[in-house]
């Protein structure tokens, strides 16, 4: 088979695999490299599919064959597909290639299970060593690590990957059962996630380790994901989750199911860069967000009482739970408010806020710039939940 | 009208302004080219430096620290050198808006003056139209040089250690460019090619060069990876997610040109070559 089949079959084979950034700090880059490629600081897309996503990293499989028969994954043993894998050899010169044009920032590895998990996380090892050792690639490696490998394979992928990741794929044991009966939370993923952030403390893996939920396969709750989401943060030092929305037998994928993939990413966006807390996310009866409204803009018309507020007087923590400003914007309101009082919406606007969105929650020197209404005039009646568990945390 | 002269720095230009606004203003400002490719270079290394967001604490005493006395003194406004971490960050933007084209020194002077009479957070946070018209001119450059490291091809020449890429440049941003692909390709020479100009990065040095066009045999950027490339590319689109508004919303069609991929049907169709299916 020629190489332009195997990169269709096994690059097709990964797209479903999320890896957004390919940036981590520039200082873990050798200040004097031999080889080829550097780390970026800042993330570099070198193209974009026609679905709108980035392609940063040369994403493909070692193989798809595999001996597991997940639910949701195109490369189950069940599934009548070719079944092909790239020597390592074959790969590192390939991804070399695709360097040196230019065309990608870096290699992220994955692959179905041919034998064991152990004797394909060998041959994934020994592709990422030739890129590192033979080809003297200093740049970004994101590895995949295979569950129910070794301790030793780990410190090994970790020696030589930028990062690292292993999916959790369902947020509990009963709904991992649902979609990959093979496959044990506990023991091949997060015990192997403690073994990942044994190797961060170790100062190697500069760009952290990250997971990926399969959402909507197992009828799984959003609040059952971000409580899962939440405790791989705390517990085991997880640098970012990803969701992936479900495509069914028939290969369709509803609206509805990207909403509610993209409000989790918003979810995961408060808690990890607003730092909201657990209970500072709205969840329906049924555990889900909602998906006519941001998880932000829920929150803020849940609480009435602490809307308006004073942009020239609140705290930083109290403007980043106002709708329409991040920590950009917010960031600057406060440093800028030391030597300058804001007096209009457009020097808001300068700064960053989305008027649109923050008006109705803020005064600026005492005067009210909106109204709710434009919420409000939904059919929907919302709650109001004006217990402790809602209210601002105390002003840093 | 007399002369002030300032170099393609942000000190030699903030010094500048004060001059004119001490000696009144019936004086404007030019820039002075460097002729010292030596000083060039050493400029395009501090630049580097802050497009990888290091404050250039090596220059910030090249501010006429006396000048600037005297014109607090006389004029009033705020000791921009108080706020040492706020001075650094306007530096850094008028570092590079200095090298936007067509230049705008009307603009950047009313900047400085911003930051001198309101604070450098005034002018780097964009809360007037004018600060907020200079930051974007230091935005554009800054997005032309990450346009160029994500956008540009290149194409090793065979048997000799060379990458050669072909871009399109509007402002004064190529010396930042080859210093990337110099860091990422280190023992390769690196051409660059934009309008009449090439650039060739050898040997830590940067050297420009006027072409004609006309007389100019250039090797085409592809070879047997192209094609390997397309496959790759194609097999990465997943059609159930099909949002060809917001791809082209990343790159700039302009830049189309130098992208194989660009040129494929999936791009403006969606349809996925694979399984017919958009």
């Amino acid at each position: 088979m020629e190489l332009t089949d195997k990169l269709d079959i096994l690059g097709t084979a990964a797209k479903y695999d999320v890896c957004a950034a390919s940036s981590c700090s520039a200082s873990a880059s050798p200040k004097a490299p031999r080889g080829l490629g550097t780390l970026s600081s800042a993330p570099i897309c070198h193209s974009w599919t026609p679905d709108g996503r980035c392609v940063s990293l040369f994403k493909v499989l070692q193989t798809n064959v595999c001996k597991n028969n997940c639910r949701y994954c195109q490369n189950r043993c069940s599934n009548d597909i070719n079944r092909i894998s790239f020597t390592p050899e074959e790969l590192a010169k390939t991804f070399i290639e695709f360097y040196k044009r230019n065309y990608v920032e870096g290699l992220f590895l994955s692959s179905g299970i041919k034998g064991s998990s152990a004797q394909t996380m060998s041959e994934m090892i020994k592709t990422v060593d030739i890129v590192r050792n033979v080809h003297h690639f200093n740049g970004y490696i994101h590895l995949k690590v295979l569950p129910g490998i070794e301790p030793a394979q780990i410190e090994e992928a970790a020696r030589l990957a930028t990062r690292l990741s292993i999916n959790v794929e369902a947020p509990t044991q009963k709904a991992l059962l649902q979609i990959a009966g093979e496959k044990d939370l506990e023991k091949d993923i997060i015990q192997p996630m403690a073994l990942i952030q044994q190797q961060k403390k170790l100062g190697r893996l500069p760009g952290g380790h990250t997971t990926q939920f399969v959402v909507g396969a197992a009828g799984e709750s959003d609040q059952e994901i971000m409580r899962t989401t939440f405790w791989l943060y705390q517990k085991r030092d997880l640098n970012r989750a990803y969701f992936s929305a479900f495509i069914n037998s028939d290969a369709h994928l509803s609206k509805e199911s990207l909403t509610r993939e993209h409000r989790l990413y918003q979810a995961d966006f408060l808690y990890r860069k607003y730092k909201f807390t657990e209970k500072e996310i709205v969840f329906n009866n049924d555990g889900l967000l909602d998906l006519d409204l941001d998880p932000k803009l829920a929150l803020a018309l849940r609480q009435p009482a602490v809307f308006p507020l004073e942009v020239n007087k609140s705290s930083y923590e109290e403007l980043l739970r106002v709708p329409g400003i991040g920590p950009q914007s917010g960031r600057r309101l406060v440093t800028i408010r030391r030597e300058h009082r804001f007096t209009d919406l457009k020097e808001l606007k300068n700064v960053g806020v989305v008027i649109k969105r923050a008006a109705p929650f803020i005064t600026i020197n005492g005067k009210k710039q909106g109204s709710l209404n434009k919420f409000m005039a939904k059919p929907k009646q919302l709650s109001f939940d004006l217990g402790g568990q809602f209210l601002l945390p105390a002003a840093a | 009208m007399q002369k002030l002269y300032f170099e393609n720095t942000p000190e030699s230009f903030f010094n500048a302004v004060l001059q004119k606004h001490l000696q009144g203003n019936a004086h404007f400002l030019e820039r002075r080219q460097l002729v010292n490719s030596a000083d060039l270079f050493e400029w395009n290394n501090a630049a580097l430096l802050c497009s990888n967001g290091t404050s250039p604490e090596a220059r910030s005493d090249q501010v006429d620290h006396v000048l600037l006395e005297q014109y607090l003194h006389q004029c009033g406004g705020k000791d921009p050198l108080g706020k040492s971490e706020a001075f650094q960050d306007l530096l850094v933007e008028l570092f590079f808006a200095l090298h936007f084209r067509p230049e705008n020194i009307a603009l950047l002077e009313k900047a400085v003056f911003q930051a001198l009479t309101k604070g450098c957070m005034f002018v780097t946070e964009k809360v007037s139209d004018e600060a907020s018209a200079f930051m974007k001119m230091s935005w554009a450059v800054r997005r032309e040089i990450h346009n160029a490291k994500a956008f540009m091809r290149l194409l090793p020449v065979e048997d000799q250690q060379v990458l050669f890429g072909e871009f399109i440049l509007k402002h004064d941003t190529a010396p930042f460019i080859l210093k990337h692909f110099m860091r990422r390709f280190p023992g390769y020479a690196i051409i660059l090619l934009a309008g009449q100009k090439a650039w060739i990065a050898k040997n830590n040095e940067i050297s420009e060069t006027s072409i004609d066009r006309k007389n100019l045999r250039l090797p085409v950027l592809r070879d047997e990876f192209t094609r390997e490339w397309l496959a790759f590319y194609q097999s990465q689109y997943i059609h159930q997610r099909r949002n060809i508004k917001l791809m082209k919303s990343h790159v700039p069609t302009k830049y189309w040109q130098y992208m194989d991929e660009m040129q494929l049907d999936i791009v403006q169709t969606g349809v996925s070559p694979r399984t017919g299916q958009r």
